[in-house]
């Protein structure tokens, strides 16, 4: 079981849902998996045209950005924590 | 009084009441406050009376009321013609714009003194922020003229003289074993747990109003004239947008006329994701895991604004450079032994800059160039040490003395 925390205007997205325990091993899977979840409008503003993340979308896999994963294509433990968050520039 | 109207999606147009929201709900993209630009009458006169620090365009900035604000007489920094630095570099009309004498000693003040009477404004209680160490200092330290509770995130590695600095003001530091990137997601989760302001990321588009008074202050110093170029350093990005669109209210309240300047972006090589989406012509930012440069305030791996630097940037013709640590370290120099302002390694890094856009003849004689001091270089002095030479150890007495001295030719008076 892989835990999915969700944050900030992402909750909204996810029905009010600011944590999911989802199946799937890997990150593009738990994506769709989340999708059938809450809709398609989930999957359309969290994935681009090109089917990939947005880019305004952070993902982390135990605190470590899913870009220097593999991205999408990140795979995913048992036990792992997923975290959803908007991409808030700091600086 | 303030002009706000909105806060205004950069991507999607949509508009949203100026309250507490850090990104937009449709589409997550960064949001810029919006002001009544066709009702507010400001001309030049205006100002005459006007306090000298940033809240003297107090109509361009985001605080609804007054009593809020938190002013620790930010803003108003020299803008210095570098006479010496011109005949070093041969070229002329070269200006220094040095926020390295902020009351903090770095620019950070002037979005810090926005973002947290923004927050006491929002009503919140606790403030923070993620960051490398110099908007950390700032933070706490207008926490403290404002009573409030602060706790600041930075990298375990900052230099010691900012942890010293914001030990002083009587912030709580939590030092990550990680990075700036580190800390600003950290940051978000504590502040959606905890309910904290993160200055820089809560507000954050309150807070990145402060940065473009630079602006406002660079057209009143030239004399309400535009400057041709002016090179920002670039670490999220943040402050080269806000300069941008100080630029522009300036010039849609004609209280300045011309075309906008040709606006520069200096990174450090060890850091440099925006210089080198730049010069491959991307539209998107490939994130650096591992920053490595001694330019640490500004060794930000993932932009929050690269996209919209590189906009910018091509829009208005300039590029955005990468330079190493070595030509840092010369640039700081370079700057100290001309004209006396000792900056940290993001002034090297605009320096640097500097000396690559004259040796490729992409700024011309006649043109007006300004560089932006960011911050002060006693934060980072460890980079200047006796190792770089200029260091001699002698007895006490005048023979020792002498005997070195006259040894480097230039010593008799």
């Amino acid at each position: 079981m892989v835990k999915v925390k969700i944050f900030g205007p992402l909750v909204q997205l996810a029905k009010g849902n600011k944590e999911v325990n989802v199946k799937s091993n890997k990150l593009r899977e738990i994506i769709e998996e989340l999708s059938a979840q809450f809709g398609e409008d989930f999957r359309e503003r969290i994935l681009n045209e090109k089917d990939e993340l947005q880019n305004f979308i952070r993902v982390f896999i135990n605190d470590k950005d899913v870009r220097f994963l593999g991205g999408l294509s990140a795979e995913v433990k048992d036990g792992d924590v997923v975290m959803l968050l908007p991409a808030i520039g700091g600086g | 009084m303030s002009y706000i109207l909105s806060l205004k999606c950069r991507e999607c147009g949509r508009e949203y009441e100026p309250l507490k929201l850090a990104v937009c709900s449709n589409c997550f993209a960064p949001l810029d406050v919006t002001y009544d630009l066709k009702n507010l009458k400001l001309r030049r006169e205006s100002f005459n009376d006007r306090e000298r620090n940033l809240w003297r365009y107090r109509e361009l900035l985001p605080l609804k009321e007054d009593k809020y604000i938190v002013n620790l007489g930010a803003g108003y920094t020299p803008l210095i013609k570098g006479e010496r630095i011109e005949e070093k570099l041969n070229f002329n009309h070269i200006y220094i714009k040095n926020d390295s004498v902020n009351p903090t000693f770095s620019f950070k003040d002037r979005p810090a003194g926005i973002a947290v009477s923004k927050a006491l404004e929002l009503g919140d209680k606790v403030v923070g922020c993620a960051s490398t160490g110099n908007l950390a200092g700032s933070v706490a330290a207008h926490a403290a003229k404002a009573n409030v509770p602060c706790y600041v995130l930075v990298p375990f590695n900052i230099e010691p003289a900012k942890i010293s600095q914001i030990i002083a003001y009587g912030a709580r530091i939590l030092a990550l074993k990680g990075n700036y990137d580190d800390a600003n997601r950290l940051a978000v989760l504590a502040a959606e747990e905890l309910g904290w302001n993160i200055v820089n990321v809560t507000s954050r588009p309150y807070y990145v109003e402060g940065s473009k008074t630079i602006a406002f202050e660079v057209c009143e110093q030239l004399n309400w004239e535009l400057p041709d170029h002016i090179i920002i350093p670039v670490a999220s990005g943040a402050l080269l947008c806000s300069i941008y669109r100080g630029f522009k209210q300036f010039m849609d309240l004609d209280l300045v006329k011309g075309t906008m300047p040709t606006l520069h972006g200096a990174q450090a090589l060890g850091c440099s994701p925006v210089a080198q989406a730049f010069k491959e012509g991307r539209n998107f930012i490939i994130p650096i895991e591992n920053p490595n440069t001694i330019a640490t305030s500004i060794a930000i791996g993932d932009p929050g604004d690269g996209i919209y630097v590189n906009r910018i940037v091509r829009e208005t013709g300039g590029i955005v450079e990468a330079i190493s640590d070595e030509e840092i370290v010369n640039s700081i120099k370079l700057l100290a032994s001309t004209e006396g302002i000792f900056s940290e390694p993001a002034g090297g890094v605009v320096i640097g800059t500097l000396k690559k856009l004259i040796e490729e003849g992409k700024v011309k004689k006649g043109e007006r160039v300004v560089c932006c001091i960011t911050g002060n270089g006693l934060k980072a002095s460890e980079l200047i040490s006796e190792k770089r030479g200029n260091w001699y150890v002698i007895e006490p007495n005048l023979n020792s003395l002498k005997n070195i001295v006259l040894g480097l030719g230039n010593g008799k008076g």
